[in-house]
């Protein structure tokens, strides 16, 4: 008992027992069998494997964007399988920052106002004042009016970490992050990835198949047909 | 509600740096267009009562008649003056008047300096010279004289005339004067006095048998107080009469034009949102990955919906009150230019109907694109990771429906009639089921045509492709043509009617009091004179009595008892053949058939409001007799001809036994007026009505009423072009996206075009098939709907509260063809033809 209360203590995410199904026409097909893991806090843990292997679709469960067929998981103490989708959202306000691979910015929106938009929602003070702050971390002091449109890649995947980061959440998502960009610039973004990371002691689950991206975090979880090996 | 003022910030900058996205401008156009379309109905159907109450008030002289048999107790005018309504005493009575050797029964009034306090009084100069407004009321040696008068007594201006004790010279020709009063089947030529030389004449002594009418006019509220106050004072032989106690038929006329403008706008309404409702579509479909991303944040869906619909709202608090102002001001414009005098100052015109046109805007906007933006609430978060398919969500359809509902009270609000208003939306549902089975089936049929040709065959299976969308395109591009194609065959169908209505050789005359022993002589008198005129009509006054052997009023509806054809004596008459213009619409007419006299024939609508059929027997009332007679047909009677028109008929061999007077109309072109004092000379007692003054201004108001109809029908065309910018817009980020990549694989630029060409042209061609078999089809069912819908139901004329809220319920009369009388509706009004007899009820009694 006490082992487990101190395991809930310091994992941040915990699950245990999942499965993962989709209904096809030819019935159902397994994406994800039996798992079972613990993240700690402050912890970089890289999700690995073949393509269709299921690293994203365990990171949606992780983050609680999606529910799996049976099993538990538990995000920052709380079992967020036992809620409702509006109840996962609320759950992760503020807990949770996204990084992804095709960035996904609102793309009538310039940089500082992508980064107002979360801020906005939390209604955290000074929303434009932190977004240029963030920015300026990531090195766009001179992007902020710029629409994604009028930004390269690599500049649109720097704001999507500013961001995330911006909320300051404890936990941060990274579904191939380095993904959709050239390697130099990937290598950066990378880069800047871990530098906030590490300095605001967030908890990191990068899904990639990027072997060098994957040995950056302190621990790694390979996928291989749904099961952890 | 809570996170709303939260979310305003970025719901408002969100709106803003999208603004250049078609769907917002398409939503915010057709939103817009909503309001000015609602706006420019309000406005034309406000002017049109405007126009109708005017015209009765003006009719009457007064906003309110008392007519007592003795001048009304000093108490009750100080009453009215307390209220601060103006107060205006008259006598009217009936007197001979004596020049030379001449004699002449006439129709006099003594009146106030201040008469009439509505309307105007106009005298010419010379005899049927050129009307002009009289400057005031004649001096106390003067009276004015109508120009019939001139014609019996062989007068001239200036010549002097004597009435009772007191010698006159006639100062000028009476050309027009409101609120004439009296019985029109005795109908003298009327003379206008001061009522100060009355006394002078010695006509009115105690017993003497007069009208006194005492005009009030003033505020709505101080009239329904005074009203209130004054009712119960009331005794039998006291009438009180206001614009609604008459019953104005050419009303009905106008009631088509409002009903088919609230029909033109309804359409214009449905495209407009459907307009709305697909741009709303694309606007959510394309915030479903930014939903998504929302999600990710920790936004619940809750938030998400208020987020959107804030924009929403923030769109449509822009574009309705805009669209309003614009309709509104539009309207006015054109009714400068269709009616300069007539348009009301605009300022004060900034009334109830431009915050409906508002209102209807927003309605029309939430309506329709709350069930896209609904739909956003379903958004998985798990999007963000993987393209799923976006599922409807139920709600969607729940909307849909709250769009339809919405509308559906939209349009009752504006028609006023339920029965309308169900037809519309039954015929929508079944239109858009048949067209979508029917599109499904054009487009089956298209594909399997064989064509060498890759870009009709690239077409073509884009079409295919995306058939769920093309079908809801074809069918959007086919409603359009469709309510297009059937305003037009209706607004035909409307002038063709009205001209049918009024041709040129509409009677601009009535001939009245034609004795038994003149009727074939006036008849040959015509012939002899080439006028053509009607049959001439015998009619026997007799009340409506019994149904069936029980009293009437306790044979019908509640609803029915008020019906004016039980609250007087009608106007019977008998005839051989159908009269003309009347229609049989079931049973047999008795001509050429063996002779019963015990039956009837009743007009339709009379029969569907007391519930009369055919095999019924009516009992009736004439001097102390009674009889029945069993209903053997029903007809059709076009109210607003400008012939006698009856209720009741009779085979020949029933009524003869009774006293009897005769009538007919005929027509007159102005260059042979000098023909009527002749007729008027062999026939001195008969009575002749020129109507010439109804009929100009029936064509000037169906004038007004085309151009409002034409300015409709723009509306509905751009809100129609608003819908199809609407659909292709909504497929053009797809069709981009395949044209892309299909250049990518060496497709030319042209053979691109061509393949558009043959989508687009494939989809025209179906959407005017569509059309095309729509309105064949609608086109019979929904045009005698327009016809019977209009006089049937109480319509939006009481639904303006600017102008009927002091008389609730009162819209039904002015639009009812409830006319037991022959010539009701045009008979007396002379000038504008608005309200028959002077809006006097019992004028024929």
């Amino acid at each position: 008992m006490k082992a487990q209360a101190s395991e809930e203590f310091t994992a941040t995410i915990r699950a245990e027992g999942l499965d993962k199904e989709v209904t096809t026409p030819k019935g159902a097909l397994s994406i994800l069998s039996d798992i079972g893991l613990q993240i700690n806090r402050g912890e970089a843990v890289a999700v690995v494997g073949a393509s269709g292997s299921g690293k994203s679709t365990l990171l949606g469960l992780l983050a609680g964007l999606d529910l799996p067929t049976r099993g538990r998981i538990w995000l920052d103490g709380h079992e967020i399988t036992a809620l409702d989708e509006d109840g996962r959202a609320r759950h992760r306000a503020g807990r949770v920052g996204f990084v992804f691979q095709s960035f996904h910015l609102l793309d009538a929106m310039s940089a500082l106002e992508n980064v107002m938009v979360p801020l906005e929602l939390l209604q955290l003070p000074d929303a434009e004042a932190r977004a240029a702050d963030w920015l300026r971390r990531v090195g766009l002091q001179d992007r902020l009016d710029h629409t994604p449109a009028q930004l390269s890649g690599g500049e649109q995947q720097r704001v999507a970490i500013a961001r995330a980061f911006a909320v300051e959440p404890g936990i941060l998502f990274a579904d191939e992050p380095t993904g959709n960009l050239d390697s130099r610039t990937g290598a950066q973004v990378a880069d800047l990835l871990f530098e906030l990371n590490a300095s605001h002691d967030t908890t990191l689950v990068l899904v990639t198949h990027d072997p060098a991206l994957a040995d950056r975090c302190q621990r790694r979880l390979t996928l291989d047909a749904g099961r952890l090996v | 509600m809570a996170a709303a003022p939260a979310l305003l910030p970025l719901a408002w900058r969100w709106l803003i740096r999208e603004r250049r996205h078609g769907e917002l401008s398409l939503i915010f156009i057709a939103t817009l267009l909503a309001a000015a379309v609602a706006a420019l109905t309000g406005r034309f159907t406000s002017h049109i009562n405007h126009n109708l109450l005017a015209q009765g008030v003006e009719l009457l002289g007064a906003d309110l008649i008392l007519d007592t048999p003795s001048p009304p107790p000093a108490a009750w005018l100080e009453r009215a003056a307390g209220e601060g309504l103006q107060v205006s005493p008259g006598v009217e009575f009936a007197s001979v008047v004596v020049h030379g050797e001449r004699v002449q029964l006439a129709s006099i009034k003594a009146a106030a300096d201040n008469y009439p306090l509505r309307g105007r009084i106009e005298i010419a100069d010379t005899v049927r010279g050129d009307p002009r407004p009289a400057p005031g009321m004649p001096g106390p040696d003067e009276v004015w004289v109508e120009a019939r008068l001139f014609d019996l007594l062989d007068l001239a201006i200036g010549d002097p005339i004597q009435l009772g004790q007191k010698q006159f010279s006639i100062g000028a020709a009476l050309a027009f004067e409101p609120s004439r009063g009296g019985d029109f089947f005795n109908l003298s030529p009327h003379i206008l006095m001061h009522r100060d030389a009355l006394p002078a004449t010695e006509l009115i002594q105690p017993g003497s048998r007069a009208h006194y009418r005492t005009g009030f006019a003033g505020e709505a509220s101080a009239l329904e107080a005074f009203k209130v106050w004054l009712e119960p004072e009331l005794r039998d032989n006291h009438k009180l009469i206001d614009i609604h106690s008459g019953r104005p038929a050419m009303g009905r006329a106008l009631g088509r034009i409002e009903q088919y403008l609230h029909l033109g706008s309804a359409s214009a309404l449905l495209l407009a949102g459907i307009a709305i409702a697909v741009a709303a579509r694309r606007h959510a479909d394309r915030h479903i990955p930014a939903s998504a991303l929302l999600r990710t944040y920790g936004v619940d869906s809750r938030r998400i919906v208020m987020l959107f619909l804030l924009q929403l709202l923030i769109l449509g608090l822009l574009a309705s009150p805009a669209g309003a102002l614009l309709g509104w001001l539009g309207g006015q414009a054109l009714l400068q230019l269709i009616d300069p005098a007539g348009a009301p100052p605009l300022f004060t015109l900034l009334d109830h109907n431009l915050l409906i046109a508002l209102l209807t805007g927003l309605v029309t906007l939430l309506g329709f694109g709350l069930a896209p933006i609904l739909a956003i609430r379903s958004v998985p978060a798990l999007l963000v990771l993987r393209r799923l398919p976006t599922p409807l969500s139920p709600s969607r359809w729940l909307a849909y429906f709250s769009a339809g509902g919405a509308l559906l009270l939209l349009m009752w609000y504006q028609t006023g009639s339920p029965v309308l208003v169900i037809r519309f939306a039954l015929g929508a549902l079944a239109l858009v089921l048949i067209a979508a089975a029917l599109f499904q089936g054009l487009l089956l049929v298209l594909r399997r045509v064989r064509s060498r040709r890759i870009w009709w065959r690239f077409g073509v299976a884009n079409l295919w492709r995306r058939r769920r969308f093309a079908t809801a395109q074809g069918i959007a591009f086919g409603l359009i043509f469709m309510c297009f194609a059937l305003l037009i065959a209706v607004r035909q169908e409307l002038f063709d009617q009205w001209n049918n209505q009024l041709p040129p050789q509409t009677p601009n005359h009535f001939a009245i009091n034609i004795q038994p022993q003149q009727a074939e002589p006036f008849a040959a008198a015509l012939q002899r004179l080439d006028i053509d005129y009607d049959a001439v009509y015998p009619l026997v006054r007799g009340r409506l009595i019994e149904l069936n052997g029980e009293p009437i009023r306790q044979a019908i509806s509640k609803e029915a008892d008020d019906h004016n054809a039980l609250r007087r004596e009608l106007n019977l008459t008998w005839s051989e053949a159908v009269p003309y213009g009347n229609e049989v619409l079931s049973g047999h007419w008795w001509e050429g058939t063996p002779q019963r006299n015990d039956v009837i024939s009743v007009e339709s609508q009379l029969a569907e409001q007391l519930g009369i059929e055919i095999g019924d027997r009516l009992g009736f009332l004439i001097g102390g007799d009674t009889f029945d007679a069993e209903v053997v047909n029903l007809r059709s009677v076009e109210w607003e001809s400008f012939r006698p028109n009856f209720y009741i008929v009779f085979p020949p061999g029933r009524l003869e036994e009774y006293p009897a007077t005769y009538m007919t109309s005929f027509h007159l072109p102005d260059e042979r007026r000098r023909l009527l004092p002749e007729l008027l000379r062999e026939f001195p007692s008969v009575t002749l009505l020129d109507v010439d003054y109804v009929l100009a201004e029936a064509r000037r108001l169906f004038d007004q009423g085309s151009r409002a109809i034409t300015a409709i029908l723009v509306l509905i065309l751009a809100s129609g072009a608003v819908l199809m910018v609407a659909t292709v817009v909504a497929s053009a980020g797809q069709r981009l996206q395949q044209n892309a990549l299909l250049r990518a694989l060496g497709t030319g630029s042209r053979q691109l075009r061509q393949a558009q060409f043959a989508e687009f042209l494939s989809l025209g061609f179906l959407a005017g098939l569509l059309a095309w078999t729509g309105t064949e089809r609608q086109i019979r069912p929904v045009q005698p709907g327009v016809r019977t819908a209009l006089p049937a139901q109480s319509h939006s004329a009481g639904r303006h509260p600017g102008h009927y809220h002091a008389h609730p319920g009162h819209h039904r009369r002015l639009v009812h063809p409830q006319d037991p009388d022959p010539i009701a509706h045009v008979a007396a009004a002379r000038k504008s033809g608005l309200t028959p007899p002077a809006g006097i009820p019992g004028a024929f009694d």
